[in-house]
């Protein structure tokens, strides 16, 4: 046992400290399964979603709602929260993607349209590829129009899936 | 002088045996392995592989998910991970996923690099990331994160999607193993609530491609190859992508439309091309449901 011996379980002292550098409380892993749980079912879910909106966590919103879209696909008013909080998160056009894939006779009138309503300006707007300003190639303007078209004839059976 | 040798042997000797027994004590109590989320979401045959266990075990909901589990999908079945830091991982069937890195400090913020190496993915951040100090990785790409909603998708359904696309040149090869498609969700600049805008840069075979609003997509082919021009993505390949992202839900929503479709290429879960889809599900089976075996929160023997 000599001063190097020292030097050795400093240096084992460091690497462990690096390794717990970043601290799992009980409270973090906690609070991951009591959003989890509140996902299984599926009004619960919803609620929590409301929340979260209300509060501006839009992010979180869009967690609990894609936990929800696994556990329980048939959630149709899910859906529809998942597709008016992607206009708000500015993906308008995958927003409006979204909508077309649901049924208005599905949901209350009031509520299609206040889902609705973030997502108006992409339907009536430009779309993205033609800003002039983007400087990028989008040489799918003619498909991203075609898209636009459908969205609006309300078409839905050219797309499966979403 | 010998004496005041030997106590100085003595005194270095004691402090590193309190160090050691320090330091073992620290490591039992930060219970092993590295945690990096939970298991949130669980649908259907989803395995973890922990880095020291020599095989993988079907994942429980709520399951404890540590750094270097390699997470595997089967097919028309789907994980979400939920990352400490609130950040989601989504991944759709026949997907395997690694979290490589991951530091996390509430106060300042969320640094993680991640594998995606088959399947398709979304990530969600969950907290401001550190400039540059997030990736998620390819077998052909890196895709540098800053506040995003990102999906991609990596082997031959990214061929088969990109085969579709306008904004890709045509004749070009890609390889089925690692063609790896990457589009841009958001937030966009006009973002609301929490959320700040989202940007990606994509870097393959030295090159890098910026993508800075939502829908810019790129493709990078084949290992040796850079990534195409940014293109904005179709309505089409996005809802492809989102079909392999959420089986469960693009399966509800075409067997919903009481028709008999023919679809272009191939569903999540093996189901064939051109192949009709009704009620029973893409192979005529029974509806997919979440797996009842997996709704018990278990598996959190990992710790807290």
């Amino acid at each position: 046992m000599t001063i190097r011996a020292f030097i050795h379980a400093a240096g084992l002292c460091l690497a462990s400290l690096s390794l717990l550098s970043s601290p799992v409380h009980a409270d973090d892993i906690g609070d991951l399964d009591q959003l989890s749980r509140a996902t299984d079912d599926a009004k619960a879910g919803l609620a929590l979603a409301r929340d979260q909106i209300v509060i501006g966590d839009l992010s979180g919103a869009m967690a609990t709602l894609e936990r929800l879209m696994i556990n329980h696909p048939e959630a149709d008013e899910a859906q529809l929260l998942h597709a008016s909080l992607l206009c708000r998160l500015d993906d308008r056009t995958g927003g409006s993607s979204e909508f077309s894939a649901l049924r208005k006779r599905d949901f209350r009138g009031q509520a299609w349209k206040d889902a609705n309503a973030p997502c108006a300006v992409a339907i009536a707007g430009p779309i993205p590829g033609q800003s002039p300003s983007t400087g990028t190639t989008d040489t799918n303007d003619d498909a991203s129009k075609a898209d636009r078209d459908s969205i609006r004839n309300g078409n839905r059976q050219r797309r499966p899936g979403f | 002088m010998s004496l005041l040798l030997s106590a100085r042997g003595k005194v270095a000797g004691i402090a590193a045996v309190a160090l050691v027994a320090t330091l073992a004590g620290a490591a039992l109590a930060a219970g092993g392995p590295q945690l990096v989320g939970i298991a949130a979401a669980v649908l259907n045959d989803v395995r973890i592989k922990p880095a020291a266990a020599p095989q993988p075990h079907r994942a429980a909901l709520r399951e404890r998910v540590a750094l270097a589990d390699q997470v595997q999908t089967g097919q028309r079945s789907q994980l979400q991970l939920l990352l400490l830091d609130k950040s989601v991982f989504t991944v759709g069937a026949n997907a395997r996923l690694t979290i490589d890195r991951y530091v996390y400090d509430p106060s300042t913020g969320r640094a993680f690099s991640a594998t995606v190496a088959k399947g398709a993915f979304r990530f969600m951040s969950g907290q401001p990331d550190r400039r540059g100090a997030s990736s998620i990785n390819t077998p052909v790409a890196s895709i540098g994160i800053r506040g995003t909603i990102v999906e991609g998708v990596v082997g031959k359904d990214a061929i088969e999607i990109a085969k579709q696309e306008r904004g890709i040149g045509r004749g070009i090869k890609g390889d089925a193993e690692t063609a790896s498609l990457i589009v841009l969700r958001g937030p966009g600049p006009l973002t609301q609530g929490n959320t700040t805008v989202g940007a990606i840069s994509v870097t393959a075979s030295g090159q890098t491609v910026e993508l800075d609003r939502p829908l810019l997509a790129t493709y990078v082919p084949a290992a040796g190859a850079a990534p195409v021009p940014p293109f904005t993505i179709s309505l089409a390949g996005l809802a492809r992508i989102a079909a392999l992202t959420f089986p469960a839900l693009a399966i509800r929503r075409t067997s919903r439309s009481r028709v008999q479709i023919r679809i272009g290429f191939p569903l999540p879960g093996g189901g064939g091309q051109d192949r009709g889809i009704n009620d029973r599900g893409m192979d005529g089976s029974q509806p997919m449901q979440p797996d009842s075996g997996n709704s018990s929160p278990t598996g959190q023997d990992r710790g807290q």
